[in-house]
């Protein structure tokens, strides 16, 4: 269980693969995602951080490296509507934005999901206004938590890349969409070596869509035309029904993944000893910082092991309850918050808690927001405060702020 | 009772479960649209009722050949107006409420450029028809009765063909050579041209009348008119067509230092450059404003760029002379008042605004009139027929300047492509038609309907589609390489200029399949094959097809 150091995973290079070496940004990394994906259509409007991904996208186009159809719009509303009706008509679709832009896409995320389809998006975490910031924090993404949509939240450069491919599997297979959601600058901006997958390999592991219901000109049909209560209901069970099975088909998808190159992805990641005696629990980049701080107290007396959600929604409370099952202490380290909710991580762990037997003590932290860095100094703090107290906070841990 | 749940079994996502084809919401619609192609202001405001848009169209495809085809059919002489017309096509261009009309007089001159397939004629149907008159009538008639297969003799009383064209147009504005070229297209239809034969001198009318089924006459206005006042016979005045036809002819007539021209159309303007171009000093003299002078006005600014001064409001009223030689014009100044009968308003003396204007030589172009004597003493044009007393001459059909019509290139042309037309009718069917019934001359042939109805208006286009772009113009040479030679002062676009100007048409009245209206209509009614149609069971009339054609080709109308 203990393999520390894993900031770059190891590539299929090491094990006879033939896949190329290229030196990526995360931003880039989901461009070529996408690319392999063979996507059809992709509509989208500007935003920092997200704006290379289809800038990116857009050059491959205009230069024919990518059979897609490129729709210009003046709003990430438009944005979405766009693709949600190219999803509609079968298309494999692709639109990628961050903050604000993914809060005015809202009441049209809630339309992708009732109506089922299997749109992948990619948000570049930025803080949400006001005041203005440009930098990382999860609180966009994470409140759109009840939209309907799969969040997949991405450590690495190359788990950007290989997250999208295996995102087109999952959602064509329950017709639902997944956001692939990758830190601000920390990724979004940061250059790693990412090995880029053999088209052929993708296409074996991602065939062509074939949509269930789709728009047909020759046979019109009304779409989500007023729907009474009952089947309203039935629909929304559908959809839940979809969402249970999510963690599984994820699991299979990385399954099937991993046989073809050689590197895969938990739902839930664990580092660290055996039985520790605190865990850390993060999602994004910050999970490579926390393993560089594991690796260096290695020897010490505590032992600190470390949990990175991967998948957010669905929230995969039974393996983590699992995992957490006799664990004494357990710190949030929470990059989403919002004013009167707090750590939305920590809300979320607590309602996966909810029933278990002697619970672990709970101690969250609210660190890193707006762009803030998670530096080794402050998991230490962290690591430190929870090692020292004997009871559980029920407030809110400030770390790293200006008091 | 399987068939029945699954009737009531509840989809995965919300739809309809009957298509909605079975919805016939066409009758909803109080509105109907639907595709109308209509005539561009261009090809309408061109008197040779040109295709403009269509050319355009080939243009914009890069098909040159097609595009110089479809001219070459209602124009056979695309070099020449090319450079020489007065372009309304372009004055009615929509294009000029928008930022500039369409250059289409200079790409009319690059299509020229390109070699046209050699027109067959048509079997000859053994009907002879004779031709008086070599100028863009007589030869455009010549071309189209050849087409119709016809036997053409074409008379000329000069050496050389092209009349006016050849005679009254300065070289640089048409080179001699794509002269000769357009005329050579010509004769290779099979047309005998019989050069230096002046009828009533080397050949007698009633002969060339007997031995023809039929005679266009097409001889021009070549008499210059008298300007009337004291001293006209002396030396040193001379009228400017017969300057224009020297100076045309390769001859260089003796002309004084300081030139004075008396008159405000397109001849005043062309012997006072060319009287520039001989070395001389050139005033012009009209006795109206600027806005009054019937020349075009790109000629008028030309001239003034070249250094010619125009003096208005200004008449003569005497020549003075010393030995027989003019040395000067005593002139009045005018003012103008109410317009008169043409709209123009009449000018009237200032008392005692006598002035002396110095000049040694006086060139006089206020009007040209037919000469028709040499046909019969007693011949008279009345409206489009020659009659003799009372007796109008079955047989002969007449064009050009002698018709009462602007006198220009184009309206000759097309003056000689309706008298070929007239006398196919006459020929063929015995009808004798006053005016032809048709413009086109290929709608003619193929017996098809012309297009009708009031052209396209700027306000019936969509202008959210189209995007300002400067006017490709034609490189002209600067006034001081005009002086002292007669080389054409312009130069013909580059493809390049050509390819960019063309793609600035509207295609006003034209479906382009565009698509804009498949694409807008929000109840996929609209289909495009070859054009467009429209699914009447399911339009609800909305019409956003046809405010979002871009080139108000679709119209709409309420439902019956």
């Amino acid at each position: 269980m203990l393999h520390l150091r894993r900031r770059v995973p190891k590539g299929s290079n090491d094990l006879g693969g033939k896949g190329l070496k290229k030196i990526l940004t995360g931003n880039m990394a989901v461009s070529y995602g996408v690319m392999l994906s063979r996507v059809e259509v992709i509509a989208a409007y500007p935003i920092t951080p997200q704006t290379p991904i289809v800038e990116k996208l857009s050059e491959w186009i205009a230069e024919g490296n990518l059979q897609a159809k490129f729709i210009h719009v003046e709003s990430e509303h438009s944005a979405m509507a766009s693709v949600a009706a190219a999803s509609m008509a079968g298309a494999r679709t692709f639109t990628a934005t961050s903050s604000q832009g993914l809060a005015l896409m809202h009441e049209v995320l809630h339309w992708a999901s009732g109506s089922r389809l299997p749109i992948v998006m990619a948000n570049a975490n930025r803080a949400l206004g006001a005041p203005w910031n440009l930098w990382n924090d999860q609180t966009d993404s994470l409140a759109q938590r009840d939209t309907g949509w799969l969040q997949i939240y991405c450590e690495t450069n190359q788990e950007c890349l290989d997250s999208v491919i295996q995102a087109y599997k999952i959602a064509e297979t329950l017709s639902l969409p997944v956001m692939i959601v990758l830190d601000g600058f920390f990724l979004s901006h940061t250059e790693e070596p990412v090995e880029i997958p053999d088209q052929e390999l993708v296409d074996q592991f991602l065939p062509r869509r074939e949509a269930a219901i789709q728009l047909d000109p020759q046979h019109p049909h009304v779409f989500n035309i007023i729907t009474p209560p009952q089947a309203f209901t039935k629909m929304r069970q559908d959809g839940q029904k979809a969402m249970d099975m999510a963690p599984m088909i994820a699991a299979e998808a990385d399954t099937e993944f991993r046989k073809i190159f050689r590197r895969g992805y938990d739902l839930v990641e664990m580092t660290g000893p055996e039985n520790p005696d605190l865990i850390l629990i993060t999602m994004g980049s910050a999970a490579s910082t926390i393993r560089e701080v594991l690796g260096e107290r290695q020897h010490e007396e505590t032992r600190v092991g470390l949990m990175r959600i991967r998948m957010f929604r669905p929230f995969p409370s039974e393996i983590v309850r699992r995992i957490l099952q006799g664990i004494k202490k357990v710190a949030v380290i929470d990059r989403g918050f919002a004013i009167g909710t707090g750590g939305v991580l920590s809300q979320e762990l607590k309602a996966a808690l909810f029933g278990m037997d002697a619970p672990p003590s709970l101690y969250q932290f609210v660190t890193g927001v707006g762009g803030m860095d998670i530096t080794p100094g402050l998991i230490k703090e962290m690591i430190n405060i929870c090692l020292r107290s004997q009871e559980s906070s029920k407030e809110i841990i400030w770390i790293g702020a200006d008091q | 009772m399987a068939a029945n749940r699954s009737r009531f079994q509840i989809p995965f996502i919300s739809m309809s479960q009957e298509g909605t084809l079975d919805q016939k919401t066409g009758m909803w619609g109080r509105m109907r649209p639907f595709l109308l192609e209509r005539l561009a202001p261009c090809q309408k405001g061109c008197p040779a009722g040109i295709p403009i848009p269509k050319a355009l169209k080939y243009l914009q495809e890069k098909e040159f050949d097609e595009a110089i085809r479809c001219i070459r059919e209602e124009n056979p002489f695309p070099g020449i107006t090319g450079r020489v017309c007065f372009h309304p096509c372009e004055e009615n261009c929509n294009r000029k409420y928008f930022d500039q009309a369409v250059s289409i007089r200079s790409l009319e001159r690059f299509f020229s450029q390109f070699p046209l397939p050699k027109s067959q004629p048509r079997e000859t149907n053994g009907k002879n028809v004779a031709v008086i008159g070599s100028g863009p009538a007589g030869l455009s008639c010549s071309y189209y009765l050849a087409l119709f297969g016809y036997r053409i003799i074409l008379l000329e009383a000069e050496k050389k063909l092209g009349g006016m064209l050849r005679f009254g147009i300065p070289r640089y504005r048409l080179p001699g050579d794509i002269l000769d070229r357009e005329i050579e297209n010509l004769l290779s239809l099979g047309i005998e041209p019989i050069t230096d034969k002046r009828i009533g001198k080397d050949l007698l009318f009633e002969q060339v009348y007997q031995d023809h089924d039929a005679v266009f006459i097409a001889t021009g206005a070549w008499n210059s008119l008298k300007i009337d006042i004291p001293g006209e016979e002396s030396f040193g005045i001379v009228p400017a067509l017969d300057l224009l036809k020297e100076i045309n002819r390769g001859k260089k007539p003796i002309l004084g230092k300081n030139v004075l021209v008396i008159g405000g159309g397109n001849s005043a303007l062309d012997a006072a450059r060319v009287s520039l171009r001989m070395g001389s000093q050139v005033r012009i003299l009209y006795r109206r404003s600027r806005q009054e002078m019937p020349a075009f006005p790109e000629e008028v600014e030309e001239a003034e760029e070249e250094g010619i001064n125009i003096l208005y409001l200004t008449s003569p009223v005497g020549i003075r002379t010393r030995d027989g030689k003019m040395t000067g014009l005593e002139c009045l100044r005018n003012r103008l008042t109410e317009p008169g009968k043409d709209g123009r308003a009449i000018p009237v003396a200032i008392p005692n605004s006598n002035h002396l204007l110095e000049a040694d030589t006086l060139v006089t172009a206020v009007g040209e009139s037919p000469d028709l004597s040499f046909l019969y003493p007693e011949v008279r044009l009345k409206g489009e027929e020659i009659e003799i007393g009372t007796k109008v001459l079955e047989k002969v059909f007449i064009g050009g300047d002698l018709l009462p019509q602007p006198r220009t290139v184009i309206h000759a042309i097309q003056s000689g492509k309706e008298g070929a037309m007239r006398i196919d009718q006459y020929l063929r069917y015995g009808k004798r038609f006053e005016k032809a019934p048709w413009t086109s001359v290929s709608a003619y042939q193929r017996s098809e309907a012309e297009a009708q109805g009031p052209a396209v208006r700027f306000e019936d286009l969509n202008m959210s589609y189209f995007d300002h772009q400067d006017r490709a113009d034609q490189m002209k040479f600067p006034p001081y390489r005009r002086k002292g030679n007669f080389a054409e002062i312009s130069q013909t676009l580059t493809e390049g200029e050509a390819a960019r100007e063309g793609n600035r048409c509207f295609q006003c009245g034209v479906c382009t399949v565009c698509e804009n209206c498949y694409i807008f209509c929000p109840d996929f009614v609209v289909s495009i094959g070859e054009k467009v149609t429209i699914d009447y069971e399911h339009c609800k009339g909305c019409c956003i097809c046809v405010e979002e054609c871009p080139r108000g080709a679709m119209t709409s109308e309420v439902k019956v």
